[in-house]
């Protein structure tokens, strides 16, 4: 019986210990910081906002669990504010999360669901008090900042994904991902006063990141299929919406940069991801390598931050380890590196 | 049905095997002509005399357990860690001594179960009620004459029904009645006849479930009460068996068939709880085989054809055809021979070849169309020397030929694996000590090699090397008191392990052989019967199973010496069981300590430790005639605990279940 008994002390001791935790950071002051939407991974319930303070560099993980008392829930997609209120879109629980810009609790919790459909919310935008919302069953759905109630749904294509606004017209990237491999290639253009499609326009398979510049052009990355039809960025004329240019590099991200554009592509003779200044003016690649990639393991996002005149790279590392926030100034010098949630992706910064 | 067209080349293989085949049973026969050992296909089902050399379990013990399925039976082995997501009929897989699941071969009645689509063989699908002895070989001892497959695989488990375990004893009946929880109903039934000269048996079963049951779902510092729903479950199972016995060999024949129909309750997902996936799937299974035992020879040889029919829908995925209905249809044919030629005294030699040769078809037109043929040889010799060691040398070949009809195949591949063990053996001694190592790998499946956009064909084997140390204590019999103790060490090295990984971005996941992992592990079991009176027999079993399996691919990582996913440190068995006349208390528990969802050992992919208890109690009276009636209730979850075993696949609470069972003879 002794040997019964110590074994279950054992037991009982072995099953206690584990790795010892890590210390929680609950930040006092949200100034001078950003919040940083870390993705997660698909059935693990693991996405989270983690907030950077660039103040002590500290970094404060679960900032939604910690103020909210719950969970954000399944791979959140897209984080922006609008007012006094942030919007954080997350895909596989279907819900959209509205929180005070300022304390942070919980404003409404929109649930995505009709019936027994997850509309899976993708992105969303803002235009004269109205968030668009893409939904993966093929709508966007309009909501009322005001009342948070959703007004309207438009019908689009199939997945659709981004959207961009310019000649108050919204287009919308039709990514079809879910047909795969045969997927959409075509973006919606919806007139913004009459919230009704007016037209699509063909720009290549897999539509995805939608970027409108200051001249009224829009610029959309046909994604391909991952093998061999690659991704290419296209330039539509929001005049005429007909696609103008194409331009031949793989492409996967598109990020403002004052005026330009931060362009991410994949090198083929390299082997590598890298990132071009494109000039938005001239409409072509001023610079190839803007800056060194060195730190980065898994290029997932690229933020520039005006007011700190410093560029942000979400580093997703190898999607299933916890990513990092990789500072640099704008020649492109790495300054230090903020480590945060699983799959980092969308930032907002806080002045 | 079953229908393959064989190639050219393939056909010289065949009739090589042919001629083996022949010869080998030729010389069988001739050997026979002086030997006199009537035959039967038992194994030693007496597992109390054999624990101290292996791990199993007898009919008593298994229907003590209740055990919903296969699975709930192998987590009472040591250094075994059960995948499961929860529910009846569930996906739940074993994998034993911190290898993968693709490393572990599930038998039954001496065939193979394989699927080589995925690799691994779904244990929740595997009904308890019909299982009369499991043994696990992860120890690295074969038994010669299984399938060549199963000899050369990481570690086995082999399982025997009862419908197919024939001995001389003549006319026997079962019949048995279920009900439970969540509106959970089940019977068994199967007659079976075996003379000196025939043997015939006949079988069927069914499940069926509402399986929604109410959890406790935490988010944060908020709890509430769910419904776990989508989860009803249907099954039948049917079966004949078959054959003759002619002095030394015995033949069977028998075929199997069995029906699914599920509702797949999916992850728990916050705020959203739609859940619309199905699968219906049917299996057929022929099987056959031809078992002498002589003097000096003995042999095997076997045939299994299996053909599996999956479908899978989920009518709420966002795509264009509004849904997703798709079909896959495995076969697999299995034919090979065991041999085994006790040369003198000390030595014998043992012989075996096996094909299995499976594809796979898929109605998404854009699938490969994958087929292989895989073959195994086998040959080793067991020495007994210096009147107490005995020695084990065994080499094994595998060759493997890929042919992808619809698209590139992956590299055929060829591989020489050894197998060296030493033992003691020594007649009455209490100790008994044995050290040994293999090399074992297993083949990427068809998904890993050919799944749309996932799959890889560049893909390696993933090897496994294994060296073991041994040792168990069991003094001489006590009338009143016996027990036994048994301790394993083991070192493990995985290489080229086979993981999903992004590759350009998160929606470009592929396979890749990118991992490798080290296991250091120790196993403890203590085993004890006491019989304090006549009447009064208490039993009680412990074990307890250290697993440190960690990540060595890349020392930079992040990951690097981490625990890998979902492989407990700690794992420990409880079960006492109590029998006065004809009643019967058992207390069982089962523990993993916790896990972690993602290779990565932070407090965010952390999945809680637990302790789950059954309590079994049966009252048995024996009627005229060799009928006999035994009742049991069972509690399962007795402490109603909150658990999951995989992320987000939350575990049943306390639930019941009554069995009414019959038996004669």
């Amino acid at each position: 019986m002794r040997l019964i008994k110590s074994l279950l002390c054992i037991l009982t001791l072995l099953c206690s210990c584990g790795k010892e935790n890590e210390p929680t950071v609950i930040t006092s002051s949200l100034s001078n910081g950003a919040l940083v939407l870390c993705e997660g991974l698909f059935q693990q319930n693991n996405s989270q906002i983690s907030f950077i303070s660039f103040e002590d560099n500290q970094v404060e993980n679960n900032f939604f669990l910690n103020r909210n008392e719950r969970q954000l829930g399944d791979t959140g997609n897209d984080l922006k504010r609008y007012g006094d209120k942030i919007y954080i879109v997350v895909n596989v629980s279907s819900t959209i999360e509205i929180i005070d810009a300022n304390t942070f609790e919980s404003i409404k919790q929109i649930s995505m669901i009709t019936g027994t459909t997850a509309k899976q919310p993708r992105s969303i935008l803002f235009h004269d008090g109205l968030a668009y919302v893409t939904c993966f069953d093929g709508y966007v759905d309009i909501i009322d900042t005001n009342s948070l109630i959703i007004n309207d749904r438009i019908e689009v294509g199939s997945n659709p994904e981004d959207m961009a606004i310019a000649n108050n017209k919204l287009y919308v990237t039709n990514s079809g991902g879910l047909n795969i491999p045969l997927m959409d290639s075509t973006v919606s253009v919806i007139d913004l006063n009459t919230h009704q499609e007016i037209g699509k326009i063909i720009v290549g398979m897999n539509p995805g990141t939608i970027k409108a510049d200051q001249d009224g052009d829009i610029y959309v990355v046909a994604r391909g299929n991952y093998s061999n039809i690659p991704a290419r960025m296209k330039r539509i004329n929001s005049e005429t919406d007909i696609v103008e240019e194409t331009f031949n590099f793989d492409i996967s991200g598109i990020t403002r940069f004052n005026n330009d554009f931060l362009v991410t592509y994949y090198d083929f003779s390299s082997a590598q991801n890298n990132v071009a200044l494109f000039n938005t003016t001239n409409e072509t690649i001023e610079i190839t390598e803007f800056m060194p990639l060195d730190e980065i393991q898994t290029l997932y996002g690229l933020t520039y931050n005006t007011s700190k005149n410093k560029i942000y790279i979400s580093d997703a590392m190898d999607y299933t380890t916890t990513g990092y926030i990789r500072e640099y100034d704008v020649q492109g010098n790495y300054i230090q590196s903020y480590h945060v949630g699983l799959n980092p992706s969308k930032i907002l910064f806080y002045e | 049905m079953i229908l393959y067209n064989l190639g050219i080349s393939k056909l010289m293989r065949w009739l090589v095997i042919s001629f083996l085949w022949i010869g080998c049973h030729c010389i069988a026969q001739k050997k026979g002509i002086q030997e006199i050992n009537e035959v039967t296909i038992t194994f030693n089902l007496d597992t109390f005399k054999s624990q101290n050399k292996w791990e199993a379990l007898n009919a008593n013990e298994i229907e003590a357990l209740q055990a919903n399925d296969a699975a709930g039976l192998i987590r009472k082995f040591t250094s075994t860690s059960i995948k499961s997501y929860g529910g009846i009929g569930g996906l739940k897989t074993v994998s034993s001594r911190g290898l993968g699941a693709n490393h572990s071969k599930i038998l039954a009645d001496g065939f193979c179960i394989n699927n080589t689509q995925n690799g691994q063989v779904n244990l929740g699908q595997i009904h308890s009620d019909n299982i009369i002895f499991i043994r696990s070989n992860s120890d690295g001892k074969s038994q010669f004459l299984q399938p060549i497959s199963a000899q050369v695989a990481g570690s086995q488990f082999s399982l025997e029904t009862f419908e197919n375990n024939f001995g001389n004893e003549g006319l026997q009946f079962r019949l048995l009645g279920k009900q439970g929880s969540f509106n959970q109903w089940g019977s068994y039934g199967a007659l079976k006849f075996s003379s000196e000269k025939f043997l015939f048996s006949a079988h069927g079963s069914f499940r069926r479930a509402d399986g929604n049951y109410p959890f406790t779902l935490v988010n944060g510092n908020q709890t509430s009460e769910e419904t776990r729903s989508n989860n009803d479950y249907l099954d039948y199972h049917f079966g004949l068996t078959s054959g003759i016995k002619t002095g030394k060999s015995v033949f069977r024949l028998g075929y199997m068939q069995k029906e699914f129909d599920q509702g797949l309750p999916g992850a728990v997902i916050l705020y959203n709880n739609s859940a619309d996936e199905r699968i219906t799937s049917q299996d057929q299974n022929l099987f056959g085989d031809h078992v002498f035992k002589g003097k000096k020879v003995s042999l095997r040889s076997f045939i299994k054809m299996n053909e599996n029919n999956v479908t899978y829908t989920d009518p709420n995925y966002l795509n264009q055809n509004g849904g997703i209905d798709v079909s896959y249809r495995n076969q697999s044919l299995q034919v090979g021979i065991a041999l085994e030629n006790k040369l003198s005294e000390n030595l014998k030699l043992h012989f075996g070849v096996e094909e299995v040769i499976s594809d796979l078809l898929v109605s998404d037109t854009t699938f490969a169309r994958p087929r292989r043929y895989h073959n195994y040889a086998i040959i080793g010799i067991k020495y007994h020397f210096a009147k107490r060691l005995n020695l084990s040398l065994q080499l094994s070949e595998q060759l493997v030929i890929e042919n992808n009809s619809a698209g590139i195949s992956a590299e055929n591949k060829f591989k020489i694996n050894p197998y060296v063990a030493i033992s003691t053996k020594e007649k009455g001694q209490q100790f008994r000590h044995e050290i040994w190592y293999r090399s074992s790998f297993r083949m990427p499946t068809f998904n890993e090699l050919y799944y749309n956009n996932i799959g890889n064909i560049d893909l390696k084997p993933e090897e496994a090397h294994q060296v073991s140390y041994g040792w168990s204590y069991s003094p001489l019999k006590n009338e009143k008191f016996q027990f036994y103790f048994r301790n394993n060490i083991y070192l493990n090295y995985v290489n080229h392990k086979i993981v999903a990984i992004p590759s350009k971005n998160l929606f470009t996941w592929s396979m890749q052989n990118v991992e490798r992992a080290n296991i250091f592990g120790t196993d403890f079991k203590y085993g004890s019967k006491w019989r304090p009176t006549k009447y009064l027999k208490l039993n009680l079993d412990l074990n307890y199973s250290l697993q440190r399996a960690q990540d060595i691919s890349a020392p930079d990582s992040p990951t690097y010496n981490n625990q890998i996913a979902y492989i407990p440190v700690h794992t420990g068995n409880v079960d006492l069981s109590l029998k006065y006349k004809n009643v019967g208390l058992r207390f069982s528990n089962y523990t993993n300590s916790l896990r972690y969802a993602l290779n990565e050992n932070i407090t965010a992919n952390q999945v809680e430790g637990f302790w789950v208890s059954t309590l079994s109690t049966h009252y048995s009276v024996n009627l005229k005639n060799k009928n006999n009636l035994t009742f049991r209730f069972t509690i399962k979850n007795l402490f109603n605990s909150q658990y999951a075993i995989i992320r987000s696949f939350i575990m049943p609470g306390r639930n019941y279940l009554i069995v009414l069972k019959y038996a004669f003879n």
